[in-house]
């Protein structure tokens, strides 16, 4: 059985111009230890997506569909069913790891809250904090400093050590890297790997950058417009990419393109406000054929661990 | 720069700050158009002799250098002059009326901050809803309230349950010490009341849009995210953040409360500072006037640097 | 200008503001009486014939409320508008210039913000006088700091756009791009803080005449609260004496701070984007 698995999550939002259905059908598992990456442009609905699974959405969001923990729906009680797996099951890394720690709070007091608020006393709390400034490699001292005394590559690892904080089994980690420099990005990435290595920790990964996901994820989802439209290996995603938006996004990388010349992909993402008919790729795909206008593609099991919704899969395949 | 830096960059600020306040309640008095003098002598009365005397008094035959040394050395040594009316020294005079002033202002301005730290809480946590609408309307109704209008409207609503004037009534016959502060207290309801609604509407309108500011903050998320219930994080979270700006607000509407003390005790016949302003301008007592300004202005510029250190204490970044 | 429209609020506020200097201009002609004149009882109740009672001097209420919307208009939108120039060009000259100029002219704002408005006010009337003419220098230099400071925030950053840069490297003189380019861009945040001043301004005439530092020989709304206050009306339960004029004053505070309000909402589309970006994030109570 798989530790965690996302069954047809759909979240929408209620907006001036119509409903936005930010997640459409989403649904993968994930085992105990696996790393998984979640790629996409922005916009596509993977923060929405992580965000949702952590009951964090706002109070205007419409979230059907399930997200199972050891085979039970967490998602089915609210806020209070919700709660309790919070950090000590599921943690999160959030974007933008800048302004995630409280300004006016200590590194150390903010790991401190994290052990008490799931029922660690003080002194817990205090050790823990020393262990886990370890663990991410910063000095156990610095949980005496302020955020705004440490490097953004600091700060990131000290975002890391409050997510373990209660020894989640799931991180969620969304855009870890983000305004880090190259190196710095590296060494965060090489942290989650080892981290997940030795605490046997699954992490699910956001990110826009595809090169990011084969230093540290096995396996890759591929999202547009609120759909997975491809599940693979990540050797396969980037070696042998089956969605034609896929092989697109791997053309505009320039660490995976290699000697090809690199292009961006031309068009903007549709709307999500809209009622989208046909494949959501569609009007920016350079292979469509005429069914591509008028039915959407299944999500179809291409054997060995990959699936793919694509008219088109045979043919390319 | 370090925190230190800082605070004695502020101190500085501040000695000079005092330094151009007495040093302009002096030009005021001395060299505007209309010499103070000519102006004060009009009162009913008035002579030439009064004139000359007034002229002597203040040393106005001398020239301004020599006036301005006089005054700055008078002055460090807390001489303030004499009182036109009474004949007291005016500092003496001060020392009472500020002992009167200070317990009607903290307790006015405590009870702002409590209504407007409520009031813009309910108001930002319900966004959009009618508690938001009610408590945003009522804090910008009492804002456009005259101060000295408000006291009126009090004294005719509820003149008849509390005394109206003064801080003691004198007619009570061997008063036990606690039937005279239970008096006091009495006394104090609608002074206070009025200084209270007066100002708390910009803080409920800060402490809002500051609520809602730090709600929209990703530390916030990360809050709910460790599990902390809705309490936790508005308690710990999001009130100690959005303290920052309300502290610098409360500092800057110091002097708009210190103002309304002077319309709330010419109302209620308050003997303290802002009643000590009004009668020196009815009675022309030019030294009262004068003293009165500069202790006002210093309390001001004090109680701003007391707020900026308050927010260096709060506030780890300030200093950076 | 759409935001104006579709905002009720402001546009009541227009719409009253409006109405008042309809009044101010034809106050004679609707006054039903002489407000100089004995015309009935003293503190007279409200009645058929007088419909906001009369005054201590037997005057009708009504009619000195409307003969004084004329100087307390005057008053306060005359003080706003020289507050405003005289803080608009210290912004625009600090915000435009910098260096050394901006630090000298922000240093004397400094102090002068931090000097309690109302006190100053008193001191400076008590010396000088309280004409119309002095009590709008008098209320005009206690308000211009704020309007200095925000106007020199707005200018510094405006100076900066590229295409202000590309005007000045193409060698246009500072007036004419202050004139041309800078002062259209600054008039919304200059007329909302117009509005907001005239607000303040009106305050502070009220402040100063209720004790004792208006002009003797004008009727404006603040005069007749004083006046209830010193001759009385209190005592003789005559609530119509001052309950007018104050709610006059309350309305107009109001109905300024209103119009401030949207016209600085128009302003700041950054305020905008965060409404919609803390709806996203908005802790839901559960």
């Amino acid at each position: 059985m798989s530790l965690l698995s996302v069954r047809d999550l759909e979240v929408g939002f209620d907006a001036p111009a119509g409903e936005v259905r930010a997640v459409r059908s989403v649904s993968f598992d994930l085992a105990p230890g696996e790393r998984v990456a979640l790629v996409g442009e922005s916009g596509c609905g993977k923060t929405t997506t992580m965000l949702a699974m952590m009951g964090l959405l706002p109070a205007g969001a419409v979230v059907s569909g399930q997200v199972l923990l050891d085979g039970r729906d967490i998602l089915a009680g609210g806020e209070s069913s919700m709660r309790p797996h919070r950090w000590t099951d599921i943690a999160m890394v959030f974007q933008g790891a800048m302004n995630a720690l409280n300004p006016v709070r200590r590194v150390g007091a903010q790991i401190v809250e994290a052990v008490r608020i799931h029922g660690g006393s003080r002194r817990d709390g205090r050790s823990r904090t020393r262990e886990l400034l370890e663990l991410v490699g910063l000095p156990a001292d610095f949980a005496a400093r302020y955020p705004h005394e440490l490097s953004g590559g600091q700060r990131q690892r000290a975002v890391i050590a409050l997510a373990l904080a209660c020894e989640p089994r799931v991180l969620l980690a969304d855009e870890p890297t983000t305004a880090l420099d190259v190196i710095v990005q590296d060494q965060i990435v090489t942290l989650l790997r080892e981290l997940s290595d030795t605490l046997g920790l699954a992490v699910v990964m956001v990110t826009h950058d595809l090169a990011l996901v084969p230093h540290l994820c096995e396996r890759a989802a591929v999202m547009y417009a609120g759909s997975i439209v491809e599940t693979a290996a990540c050797a396969d995603i980037v070696q042998r990419p089956a969605h034609p938006y896929t092989r697109r996004l791997v053309d505009a990388t320039p660490d995976l393109a290699g000697l090809r010349p690199l292009s961006s992909i031309p068009g903007v993402p549709p709307r999500l406000d809209q009622v989208l008919s046909g494949c959501p790729f569609q009007p920016r795909c350079t292979d469509a054929v005429e069914s591509c206008e008028t039915t959407a593609p299944p999500l179809l099991d291409l054997g060995a661990g990959r699936s793919c919704a694509c008219h088109l899969t045979e043919v390319v395949a | 720069m370090s925190r230190t830096g800082h605070l004695i960059r502020r101190l500085l600020a501040t000695m000079v700050t005092i330094y151009v306040v007495v040093t302009l309640n002096f030009l005021l008095f001395r060299v505007l158009p209309g010499d103070a003098v000519s102006n004060l002598s009009r009162v009913p009365g008035g002579s030439p002799e009064l004139s000359a005397a007034l002229r002597r008094q203040f040393g106005l035959d001398q020239p301004l250098w020599e006036q301005y040394w006089i005054y700055l050395g008078r002055l460090l040594h807390g001489d303030l002059g004499v009182s036109f009316t009474t004949q007291e020294p005016v500092g003496d005079r001060l020392m009472v009326a500020f002992g009167n002033t200070l317990p009607l202002v903290a307790a006015g301005l405590v009870l702002a901050l409590l209504l407007g730290l409520v009031t813009g809480t309910l108001a930002a946590w319900f966004r959009g809803g009618w508690v938001d609408r009610l408590s945003t309307s009522t804090a910008i109704a009492f804002y456009s309230v005259p101060t000295h209008f408000l006291g009126l409207l009090l004294i005719l609503l509820l003149g008849n349950q509390l005394p109206t004037q003064g801080m003691h009534d004198e007619f009570l016959i061997d008063p036990t010490w606690a039937a005279r502060t239970a008096d006091l207290v009495r006394h104090m309801v609608l002074p206070v009341v009025t200084i209270a609604l007066i100002v708390f509407g910009q803080y409920t309108l800060v402490v809002r849009s500051s609520m809602l500011e730090t709600l929209g903050d990703d530390h916030v998320l990360t809050a709910r995210a460790l599990g902390a219930g809705p309490v936790r994080t508005l308690t710990k979270h999001v009130l100690p953040n959005a303290m920052l700006p309300i502290t610098t607000l409360v500092a800057l509407s110091l002097g708009g409360l210190i103002g309304g003390s002077i319309l709330v005790e010419t109302v209620f016949s308050w003997p303290g500072a802002g009643r000590a302003m009004y009668e020196s301008v009815v009675q022309r007592d030019y030294p009262m006037l004068q003293g009165v300004f500069l202790v006002l202005t210093i309390s001001v510029v004090t109680l701003n640097l007391l707020a900026d250190l308050l927010s260096v204490r709060l506030d780890p970044r300030v200093a950076q | 200008m759409t935001s104006i429209r579709s905002n009720p609020r402001a546009a009541a506020g227009l719409g009253v503001l409006g109405l008042l200097v309809l009044i101010a201009l034809s106050a004679g002609w609707l006054a039903p009486y002489d407000p100089a004149a004995q015309v009935g009882q003293v503190f007279g109740r409200p009645s058929g014939s007088h419909l906001l009672g009369l005054d201590d001097g037997g005057h009708d209420v009504l009619s000195l409320l409307l003969y004084g919307t004329r100087p307390t208009l005057f008053i306060g939108a005359a003080a706003a508008v020289v507050a405003v120039l005289v803080g608009g060009c210290i912004g625009v000259v600090a915000g435009y210039f910098g260096g050394w100029i901006d630090g000298l002219l922000m240093r004397i704002t400094d102090y002068a913000i931090v000097i309690p408005a109302l006190p100053l006010g008193i001191v400076m009337a008590a010396v000088w006088g309280t004409s119309i003419g002095q009590l709008v220098l008098v209320i005009s230099l206690l308000l211009w700091t704020s309007t200095a400071r925000v106007v020199r925030a707005e200018t510094a950053s405006l100076k900066n756009r590229p295409y202000i840069r590309r005007i000045r490297g193409l060698g246009a003189s500072h007036l004419r791009i202050i004139g041309r380019h800078l002062v259209p861009q600054l008039a919304p945040l200059l007329s909302a803080m117009a509005a907001l001043t005239i607000a303040l301004a009106i305050f502070t005439e009220t402040a100063l005449t209720f004790l004792g530092l208006g002009d003797p020989s004008t009727v404006t709304w603040g005069t007749m609260i004083r006046f209830a206050f010193q001759r009385t009306a209190m005592s003789q339960g005559a609530w119509w004496a001052f309950a007018p004029p104050g709610i006059a004053v309350s309305l107009v505070v109001m109905c300024c701070y209103w119009v401030s309000q949207s016209l600085e909402d128009t302003l700041n589309p950054r305020l905008r984007v965060a409404h919609l970006a803390r709806r996203y994030f908005e802790v839901r109570g559960s």
